[in-house]
């Protein structure tokens, strides 16, 4: 298989894309599938976000890519075409991983090793991935500390991650991943820990670098108001399906799927007056699934044939519910009683 | 540094009473407060020195009336934590008084805080360690009831069984371990054993921070509920805005451990009269693709070594600043009665509208300063 | 440390590291194995003493020496005693002087780590000190020290394990509730408005424990194979008082040839304390399964 290179890409071919991925883990009671028949894709240069909540499989989905699935999870199914080339086993996909794809992670706290300076730790991943001498691999790092923004950078080589504040460290994990001038940046709530005054820094620098070198971005997060910002296309996951996937703007104006609507009305709003809207019960676990649909116990839409839907068929499209459609404008809370989702 | 400490020298430029409460009489209020935390070296204390010593609290006044819903918001280092924590003496003061009642609780004797504390409960923001892994959920739910008195062994099941229901849970849950229970359950029982105390002010600090965006939605629509049912006042510590929009009409925001700007929520989105509330609002996700907007330059940093710092504490961040705001400390300025901030130049110039309550925002007659 | 003593520990490293596979297989056997393993010893002691098979001080020159039968399991050792009796019967003796020098400094040393990490202060200050006191003398110094007060014999030893015992509790409990502190339901409890007392005995205390019980094991064994390489130095137990480490010490000069008087016996103090460690451990689990 040769892989494309970059000059007969179109913007509209995707330069990483997910088929039916699954993967599982060995539970108390059997098998839980954290991630089940996931199907998304990326172009160059555009940003996808995949949004959901505790249990959806979001984290798990964006690991797998890169072969870092957590034992004694494994991947058991799908495959990832990135530029062209497919890749089905982990082993595979970790080869990617500092390359074409580069990940970046939560908690900028736990993700820097601190007893490293953090220019040692930039320079690493060039000597170690890209073969740069010593001297090179310094005034490399340097710049890419420039460029993402981090002041006095050269001065700055020498500092430990403890002295540096979660914005900044958060800068030092994004620049060792733009080291190796990757394809694909996979970020895992890369913002959730940070105050909301710096996390809009860092979604700008991530754009800004994407509009430098083309580079796509998968954003995970929880939060559908970062998506808002600043992705093209969206997915979103629940108990480890892919319930919906869209434009931005499609998905903003006109969501489909139930949870989607539950999940846009549940989000508290600046400038409206009334609570938000609720969503009954809680996340699903994920080792007791009902069959069928696995949002049909808090959907306020259910009805009877909810139960025998084949998720792994429906997902497949943009919208995992065949009554979307047919439901049209109906509130997503549904009564008074239940609009506290008493819990239990 | 010399022996007076700097909350100390600023105490008589400001007024001690919060008159943006209007004529009701507060409740609790909070006077004049700072805290300082001083961390020395082993070198520092070798050379008699005080080390790096971080204001947390710098001046702190607000008052509080009752079934008041106040939102006290602010990012790291913001002191909105230490604050709420004042309240109920898990952290001592510098400076200042609090006032519950008109009985100052910083001077009280244990005897004396006993009852107070009764009265002023706090829900924790991490569910899963705010509960005692080792005890039974109606256990933990019924044990202040029972501590202070407000039952005995014989009405204690009919109470429990009254607080499980008033916070949405399954009596069946009463003999469970917190391990069996969602973040979004184990924060019902935390919000329940508060209430077990038959508290007169909740304060729930950052208690639905940590939990998913659907079952926010939950515990922030159970608040607003009990707080109606039961005639609470709430203190609602929070760094989303967004959360505190609804549930709260009176808003304080922290800046670094100061107060910055206090007033009717509605009003302070809509017309902020700060820099940073402004900054806040803008970074505020959603709505607005962000390629299309400025933003703010500079960290949240950790809170700094009080040296004598003149001047507003936000200049170099903000969008507006100009020389005066770094010669002088900016005083609060009373736009309206029941709105202050502590600028020279927003409460001074004309509507800034933001965008909440707006669709686009208007920024043409300020210039912004050129910002990374 | 004794020879004894030594070969005891190096025998027991390997099969500990057994244990803790099995145990982190989840199989959930191990405290049971662990508890099977202490009674069938315990089991073996009272049915051996009560039934009176064979006494431990019968001497029998002719049959000195002989290899394991059916008639001597263990064989005999050089004065023709049975060395399986003497093993028995020298479990009883060792269990209670480990169990006893655990137990009792486990309840005092966690009590004091307990006050000194919850008040702090003077408290800690003081308590910390005595503690650090104790373990600036070298193990078997301190012991010896106490025997000489107490005269040669067992309660020298008590004593002196004991008290020696005492400062490991004694810290890590302290460092628990350091830790514990901080934990925000530690906080609400102050908030909630409880009494200290309450807040240590009833939320403190479920957590304190499982540390120390897990340590336990380790405290009980290490004290026997003390008390065996006292009874070599003569400081112990005294002959023909049966004592594991006596025992074993007794057949170091036949190891090339009648090597059972040393061998079998400690392959015994092994089993039994992997029957030790697994118990421990297991609680251990059993209690994190039940706070969570």
């Amino acid at each position: 298989m040769t892989p494309m290179d970059s000059t007969t890409q179109s913007d509209d071919v995707p330069i990483l894309s997910v088929e039916g991925l699954c993967v599982e883990f060995p539970g108390e009671h059997g098998v839980v599938r954290a991630a089940s028949n996931v199907r998304f894709s990326v172009r160059r240069g555009g940003v996808l976000g995949v949004v959901g909540e505790s249990g959806c499989g979001k984290s798990v989905t964006l690991r797998a890519l890169c072969g870092l699935v957590p034992a004694p999870g494994r991947v058991v199914a799908g495959s990832v075409d990135v530029e062209g080339v497919r890749y089905q086993s982990a082993r595979e996909l970790a080869g990617l991983r500092g390359e074409k794809l580069s990940m970046v992670f939560q908690d900028p706290a736990s993700s820097l090793n601190p007893v490293h300076a953090i220019g040692a730790q930039v320079s690493e991943v060039l000597r170690v991935k890209l073969g740069y001498s010593r001297k090179a691999a310094r005034a490399e790092a340097i710049e890419l500390l420039d460029r993402v923004g981090i002041p006095e950078p050269a001065r700055r080589m020498s500092s430990y991650p403890h002295e540096l504040s979660g914005g900044m460290r958060q800068r030092v994990m994004i620049a060792m991943a733009i080291a190796c001038r990757p394809r694909v940046l996979l970020a895992d709530e890369p913002t959730t820990a940070l105050d909301v005054t710096t996390q809009e820094q860092i979604l700008r620098l991530l754009l800004r670098l994407q509009d430098e070198s083309g580079m796509a971005i998968i954003l995970v997060t929880h939060d559908l108001g970062v998506i808002e910002e600043v992705c093209d296309e969206v997915a979103v996951m629940y108990a480890g399906y892919v319930v919906e996937r869209g434009s931005i703007d499609r998905l903003i104006g006109s969501p489909k799927h139930p949870y989607t609507r539950g999940l846009m009305a549940a989000m508290p709003q600046i400038d409206t007056r009334s609570l938000p809207e609720v969503i009954v019960g809680q996340p699903p676990d994920l080792a007791t699934l009902p069959p069928g649909c696995p949002f049909a116990p808090r959907c306020p839409q259910v009805r009877e044939e909810c139960v025998r839907i084949e998720m792994d068929e429906l997902t497949l499209t943009d919208c995992a519910c065949p009554f979307s459609e047919a439901t049209g404008d109906v509130p997503v809370a549904a009564g008074i009683a239940q609009a506290e989702g008493a819990g239990a | 540094m010399n022996g007076v400490s700097e909350a100390e020298a600023r105490q008589d430029t400001l007024p001690a009473s919060d008159p943006s409460m209007g004529e009701a009489r507060p409740i609790l209020r909070i006077e004049a407060v700072s805290k300082e935390f001083a961390k020395r070296s082993l070198a520092d204390r070798v050379a008699k020195r005080s080390g790096v010593r971080t204001l947390a609290l710098d001046d702190v006044s607000l008052s509080i009336g009752a079934k008041d819903a106040l939102a006290l918001v602010g990012e790291s280092g913001s002191g909105k934590t230490t604050l709420a924590r004042s309240l109920v003496r898990l952290i001592d003061p510098d400076a200042g008084r609090i006032e519950f009642h008109d009985q100052d609780i910083l001077e009280s004797s244990r005897g004396e805080m006993a009852s107070i504390r009764r009265r002023i409960q706090l829900v924790y923001q991490d569910p899963y360690s705010s509960l005692n892994a080792a005890i039974r959920i109606g256990d933990a739910i019924i044990e202040p009831a029972l501590v202070h008195g407000l039952v005995d062994k014989r009405t204690a099941p009919a109470r429990l069984g009254e607080l499980l229901s008033q916070v949405g849970l399954n009596e069946a849950l009463a003999d469970r371990y917190p391990r069996a229970l969602s973040g979004g359950q184990r924060q019902r029982v935390a919000i329940a054993r508060a209430l077990a105390a038959e508290p007169e002010i909740l304060v729930a600090d950052e208690a639905v921070s940590a939990l998913d965006v659907s079952v926010q939605a939950q515990v922030i629509r159970l608040l607003a509920r009990l707080r109606e049912e039961l005639g609470l006042t709430l203190i609602f510590v929070s760094h989303q805005l967004a959360t505190v929009a609804q549930l709260c009409e009176r808003v304080a925001i922290m800046y670094r451990g100061q107060l910055v700007e206090l007033g009717p929520t509605a009003e302070v989105f809509a017309t902020p009269r700060h820099g940073y509330t402004a900054a806040l609002i803008e970074a505020h996700p959603g709505g607005r693709r962000l390629r299309e907007r400025t933003g703010t330059a500079g960290t949240t940093p950790s809170p700094a070594p009080s040296l004598q710092d003149p001047g507003c504490l936000f200049r170099h961040r903000c969008a507006y600043a100009t020389d005066i705001c770094a010669s002088e400390t900016p005083p609060p300025v009373w736009v309206t009665p029941e709105h202050t901030a502590r600028c020279h130049i927003l409460p001074h110039d004309g509507a800034l509208a933001t965008g909440a309550g707006t669709s686009e925002r208007d920024v043409s007659t300020l210039p912004p300063r050129a910002l990374k | 440390m004794s020879t004894a003593a030594v070969v005891a520990e190096t025998e027991l490293a390997a099969p500990l590291a057994v244990a803790r596979t099995v145990r982190r297989r989840g199989l959930g056997i191990g405290l049971w194995l662990g508890i099977s393993i202490i009674s069938l010893a315990v089991l073996a002691t009272i049915v051996v003493k009560v039934a009176g098979i064979g006494h431990p001080d019968s001497v029998n020159l002719l049959g000195a020496l002989a290899s394991p039968s059916l008639a001597h399991p263990f064989g005999t050792d050089a004065l023709g005693r049975d060395v399986f009796v003497r093993t028995v019967y020298a479990t009883g003796l060792d269990l209670q002087v480990g169990f006893v020098t655990t137990l009792v400094p486990l309840v005092i040393g966690m009590v004091l780590g307990l006050l000194a990490g919850f008040f702090g202060g003077w408290i800690d200050v003081i308590v910390m000190r005595v503690m650090d006191g104790l373990l600036a003398f070298p193990f078997i110094v301190l012991i010896i020290a106490f025997v000489t007060i107490f005269g040669v014999g067992l309660t020298g030893v008590y004593v002196g394990l004991t008290i020696a015992s005492l400062p490991a509790f004694a810290r890590l409990t302290r460092g628990e509730m350091l830790v514990l502190r901080e934990q925000q339901f530690m906080m609400a409890a102050r908030t909630l408005g409880y009494s200290n007392r309450r807040i240590i005995f009833r939320h403190a205390l479920p957590h304190l424990i499982r540390p120390n019980l897990v340590y336990a094991p380790s405290n009980m064994l290490g004290n026997v194979l003390t008390l065996a390489a006292l009874s070599y130095l003569g400081l112990g137990a005294q002959p023909p008082t049966p004592e594991w480490g006596a025992i074993i010490a007794d057949g170091q000069s036949y190891l090339l040839t009648s090597w059972w008087i040393s061998t079998l016996p400690g392959l015994f103090v092994v089993v039994v304390g992997i029957g030790f460690s697994l118990t421990g451990e297991g609680l251990a689990e059993r209690l994190r399964a039940r706070t969570g």
